[in-house]
C-alpha cells in the first residue's frame, strides 16, 4: 500500500509537470518567435495559394528573430471557408496565420452567414495581387472584345458554384451584359480551361497568370482585362474594363491577402509583415516569380492593403444578389 | 528526343538519382502499407523537404515514393485484409484468402510481378501515345465522362451477380453518401446536417478505411481464429514468390487487360483513378468460365487488380504532361512541386522540357523495379506477418487506421466517421452485402452527378448531346450489352441443357 502511495504520488507530479509545459507561462514581446509559426492555406496542396506560401516560407523565416520556422498547413475544404475560419478562431498569439481569397471568401459573406469578419482581422500583407482578365479559347473563333460583345449564346467554364472564376464570370456578364450561361463544376481552374480547349464553352474569367501559359501555346486569346485602373504591363495589347466604359469592372481582382486572428498584438503582426515584404523582394523570390510565371507581390502597406479591399467590396456590394 | 532520354538517364543513373529514387521508393512503399497514410499524404510531407534541391532530383524523389506506394498497399491488402490505400480494394478479395491458405508469399509475388509490369505496360504506352494525346484527351467531354462513368455504375450490377438486390442497396448507399454536401454545380448543399464537416460532404478515406479496416479488425476480433492464417505456412526460400512471378504469366491476358484498363482511366482525366482496380477486377469475372471462385482466392483477382492500379499511374502522367492538368491527387501534387522549382506546367512542357518527362518515366519505371524487387526479398518475412496471432494484429490494426485517418486532415470527426464505418461495414459483412459496390457508387456518384449536369449546360440543355456524340453512344451500347449478356448467356445455356 505504501508503495502505491508513493509511486501515485510520482506520476501525479510528472503529470504536472507535464501539463505545464503544454501551457507555459505567457512569453515576452521580446522572445517572439521562439516556436514555429502556422502559416495556414484553406486549399489544397499543390494549387496556385499553396505553391507561392511553400515558395516564400523558407525565405521569410530567415526574417524573422531567431529565425524561426514558419509551417504551412493546409486546411481545405468549404471553398477555402474552412481554413479561414480556423485563423479567424485560432489563438491571437501570432503563432498563426493564414491567406484569405478576396473577393471569393469576402462575397460568400456578404449573402450567407460566416464565422468571421474581414473587418476585424489584423492584417499583415498582400502576397500576391493581380487584375482578372477574360480569356477566350482558340477553338471559339472569338479574337476580340467586340467579337466578345457580338456572340450570341456565349458560355463561361468556372469551377464550381462560390468559386473564383465563377464569381468572376457572373460578375463580368452582369455589368457587360452578355447574357451568358455559366457551365459550372469543373475540378479547377486547370479543368476549366481544358474544357474550354475541349469546347464545353468559350470563355473564362481568372487571374491573369493563371491563364497566360495557354496564351504561349495559342490555346487561349486574352479579350478583356477586368481589374485595374489602366492596362496590364503583362497585357499590353487588351483593353482593360474601365476604358471601354465599365469601370464597375476594376473591382475584379483577386487578393491572396495574409491575415492573422482579430486580437494579434501589433508588435507581432509588425515582426510578420516585415519579414513578408522582406522575402517579397528577396532576389531568390524575384527569381522564382519570373522562372516560374507567378505573381508575387506587389508590397502593400496595411493601410493600401485595407482600401484596396474596402473598394472591392464596394464593387461587389453593388451586385451581391448575383452570389447567393 | 533521344539526347533527352540520354540526359534523363544520366540523372537517374548518377548516384545521387539512384539514392533519391529509391529512398522515395521505400518511402512510398512503408507509407502504402500503412492503411490511411499512402499516396498524396506521403508526396505531400516532401514538398517543403525539398524546396532548393536540384529539381531533376526532387523530381526523382517524387516519382519514388509513387512507385512504391501501389505496391505497400497490396502488403496490407493480402496480409490484412485491409488495403494500404483505396486502389488496393481489390486486392483484398482474392489476396486475402491466399494468405488465408498459407499463400500469402505466392500472392506478394503476384502484386509485385504485377504492378512492376503493369506500370512497365502504361509506361510504354504514355510514350508511343504522347503524339496523339492532345486529340485523345479532348475527345473526353462531358457526355464522354457521363457514359463511362455510367459503364463503371454498371459495374455494381456485375459485381452482385449472386446477390443482386443486395449488391443494388449497397451500391445505392454509396451513391446517396457520394451526394452529401455542397454541390458544385448547382449551389445547394445536401444532408449536410448544418455543420461545416458535412459541407464538403463524406471523405473518401474514412469511409474507406472504415468499411474495410476497421471492420476487419471487428470480425478478427469475433473469429476463432489464431493467426490470420488458417494452414500451416511453408516458408520456401522465396516464400513463395516465384510461383506468383508465374502466375502473372499463366494469366496474361488478364494482366494486359488490367494494365489497359488502369492506363485509359489515368489517362482520362476527371474519373476516379481509384476505379481502375475494381473495373479491372470486375471485367476479370465477367470474362471467366469459373466466376464463382473470384473471391475464394483466385490468383487471377489479385492479377487483375495489381496490374491495373499501378498502370494508372503512367495513364494519368499523360494529361499531366500534356496539358499540365493533374490526371490524378498524386499529380497535382507533383504539379505543385513543378512550380515550387520554378518549372511551369503546361502544353510547354513536352517541348521545353523534354529530359525531365523522360526523368520522370524512367524514374517511375526504376521505382517500381525497385518496389517489386524489394518485395520479393522481403517476402519471407512478410509472410511471417500471417503466423502472429490476431491479438497483435487487430491492435494495430485499429491504432494505425485511425492514424491513418486523423492525420489525412487533422480532423477529429474523421476517426468517429471511420469508426461508424466500421461497424456498418462489419454488419454488411455478416449479412452478405457485398462492399465494392458502395465504394463504386460512391467514388462515382457525385462525378456522374456533375457530368450529367454539365453535359446539359454545355448543350443549352438539350439531351441530343448524349445520342449524337460518337464515343457516348458506343459506350451506352456497351453498357447495356454488359448488363443484358449474362442474362441471355445464361438462358441460351439452361435452354441448351434441356
Amino acid at each position: 500500500m505504501k508503495k502505491f502511495k508513493v509511486l501515485n504520488l510520482i506520476v501525479c507530479l510528472l503529470v504536472l509537470l507535464g501539463l505545464n509545459e503544454m501551457n507555459p507561462i505567457p512569453a515576452q514581446a521580446e522572445d517572439y518567435p521562439n516556436k514555429p509559426i502556422v502559416w495556414v492555406v484553406p486549399y489544397g496542396p499543390g494549387g496556385g495559394f499553396d505553391v507561392i506560401a511553400r515558395a516564400i516560407a523558407p525565405v521569410m523565416q530567415e526574417y524573422l528573430p531567431r529565425k524561426a520556422n514558419i509551417i504551412i498547413k493546409n486546411i481545405d475544404g468549404a471553398g477555402g471557408r474552412r481554413g479561414v475560419t480556423w485563423v479567424y478562431k485560432a489563438k491571437p498569439d501570432g503563432y498563426t496565420f493564414g491567406y484569405t481569397n478576396i473577393p471569393g471568401q469576402l462575397v460568400y459573406g456578404l449573402v450567407n452567414k460566416v464565422d468571421y469578419d474581414f473587418s476585424k482581422v489584423e492584417w499583415i500583407g498582400n502576397v500576391s495581387s493581380e487584375p482578372v482578365a477574360i480569356y477566350a479559347s482558340t477553338a471559339s473563333g472569338i479574337k476580340t472584345f467586340e467579337d466578345m460583345m457580338k456572340t450570341p449564346k456565349l458560355k463561361f467554364g468556372s469551377g464550381g458554384k462560390g468559386s473564383g472564376e465563377d464569381i468572376n464570370a457572373r460578375f463580368a456578364d452582369a455589368i457587360l451584359d452578355l447574357k451568358a450561361s455559366v457551365v459550372t463544376g469543373y475540378a479547377g481552374s486547370h479543368e476549366v480551361i481544358l474544357g474550354l480547349i475541349r469546347g464545353d464553352a468559350h470563355l473564362i474569367a481568372i487571374t491573369i497568370s493563371s491563364g497566360y501559359q495557354y496564351v504561349s501555346s495559342g490555346d487561349l486569346k486574352p479579350i478583356l482585362v477586368m481589374g485595374g485602373k489602366k492596362r496590364d504591363p503583362v497585357l499590353p495589347d487588351t483593353p482593360v474594363g474601365i476604358e471601354k466604359g465599365y469601370k464597375d469592372l476594376a473591382a475584379g481582382m483577386l487578393y491572396r491577402a495574409v491575415f492573422a486572428p482579430p486580437g494579434t498584438p501589433g508588435e507581432r503582426t509588425n515582426i510578420l509583415s516585415t519579414a513578408l515584404s522582406k522575402a517579397m523582394q528577396d532576389p531568390r523570390i524575384t527569381k522564382w516569380s519570373k522562372d516560374s510565371d507567378r505573381q508575387v507581390g506587389p508590397v502593400m502597406t496595411n493601410k493600401e492593403l485595407k482600401e484596396a479591399i474596402d473598394e472591392i467590396i464596394v464593387g461587389y456590394s453593388k451586385y451581391k444578389e448575383l452570389f447567393r | 528526343m533521344l539526347d533527352a532520354i540520354l540526359s534523363a538517364l544520366t540523372v537517374l543513373l548518377s548516384a545521387k538519382g539512384l539514392l533519391f529514387v529509391s529512398l522515395g521508393c521505400i518511402w512510398g512503399l512503408i507509407l502504402g502499407a500503412l492503411p490511411g497514410v499512402g499516396g498524396p499524404t506521403g508526396l505531400i510531407l516532401f514538398l517543403p523537404i525539398t524546396f532548393g534541391m536540384d529539381p531533376n532530383v526532387a523530381m526523382l524523389l517524387y516519382v519514388g515514393v509513387m512507385g512504391g506506394s501501389p505496391f505497400g498497399g497490396s502488403i496490407s491488402a493480402i496480409l490484412l485484409n485491409v488495403p494500404g490505400t483505396p486502389i488496393n480494394a481489390a486486392t483484398c478479395f482474392d489476396g486475402y484468402p491466399m494468405a488465408r491458405r498459407g499463400e500469402a508469399g505466392k500472392a506478394l509475388g503476384i502484386s509485385a510481378t504485377a504492378s512492376c509490369l503493369g506500370a512497365f505496360f502504361s509506361l510504354i504506352i504514355l510514350v508511343g501515345i504522347l503524339p496523339i494525346a492532345r486529340t485523345i484527351i479532348l475527345a473526353f467531354t462531358p457526355p464522354e465522362f457521363f457514359m463511362v462513368i455510367l459503364f463503371g455504375l454498371a459495374t455494381v450490377v456485375m459485381t452482385s451477380r449472386g446477390n443482386m438486390i443486395k449488391g443494388f442497396i449497397s451500391g445505392g448507399i454509396g451513391i446517396i453518401l457520394s451526394l452529401v454536401g455542397f454541390c458544385n454545380v448547382t449551389g445547394g448543399v445536401r444532408y449536410s446536417l448544418g455543420t461545416e464537416y458535412l459541407w464538403d460532404g463524406i471523405e473518401l478515406v474514412p469511409i474507406f478505411i472504415g468499411v474495410f479496416a476497421v471492420s476487419e479488425a471487428l470480425r478478427l476480433a469475433v473469429s476463432k481464429r489464431e493467426t490470420i492464417s488458417e494452414e500451416s505456412v511453408v516458408i520456401t526460400k522465396l516464400g513463395g514468390a516465384w510461383e506468383g512471378f508465374k502466375e502473372v504469366f499463366r494469366y496474361k491476358w488478364t494482366f494486359i487487360r488490367g494494365s489497359a484498363i488502369g492506363t485509359i482511366i489515368g489517362i482520362i482525366p476527371g474519373v476516379g483513378g481509384v476505379v481502375a482496380n475494381f473495373l479491372s477486377y470486375t471485367t476479370a469475372i465477367q470474362l471467366s468460365k469459373h466466376p464463382e471462385t473470384f473471391g475464394q482466392g483466385n490468383p487471377e483477382g489479385v492479377v487483375a487488380s495489381e496490374s491495373a492500379n499501378n498502370a494508372k499511374d503512367g495513364g494519368a502522367l499523360v494529361p499531366t504532361v500534356v496539358f499540365g492538368i493533374p490526371g490524378s491527387l498524386e499529380m497535382a501534387i507533383l504539379l505543385g512541386a513543378f512550380i515550387l522549382h520554378g518549372l511551369v506546367p503546361g502544353p510547354a512542357m513536352l517541348k521545353d522540357h523534354l529530359d525531365l518527362v523522360w526523368i520522370l518515366i524512367l524514374g517511375l519505371a526504376f521505382s517500381n523495379l525497385v518496389a517489386s524487387s524489394l518485395g520479393f526479398l522481403l517476402v519471407r518475412f512478410l509472410v511471417r506477418i500471417t503466423t502472429v496471432s490476431v491479438s497483435y494484429i487487430i491492435p494495430t490494426i485499429v491504432v494505425l487506421s485511425f492514424t491513418g485517418v486523423f492525420a489525412m486532415r487533422l480532423e477529429l470527426w474523421d476517426i468517429l466517421v471511420a469508426a461508424i464505418f466500421g461497424l456498418v461495414g462489419y454488419g454488411m459483412r455478416r449479412h452478405g452485402f457485398p462492399l465494392v459496390p458502395l465504394v463504386i457508387g460512391y467514388v462515382l456518384g457525385a462525378i456522374a452527378e456533375k457530368s450529367f449536369h454539365q453535359s446539359l449546360m454545355v448543350a443549352y440543355g438539350s439531351y441530343s448531346i448524349f445520342f449524337t456524340r460518337p464515343i457516348p453512344v458506343i459506350l451506352l451500347v456497351l453498357t447495356v450489352l454488359s448488363l443484358f449478356l449474362p442474362f441471355f448467356l445464361s438462358k441460351h445455356q439452361s435452354k441448351g441443357d434441356k
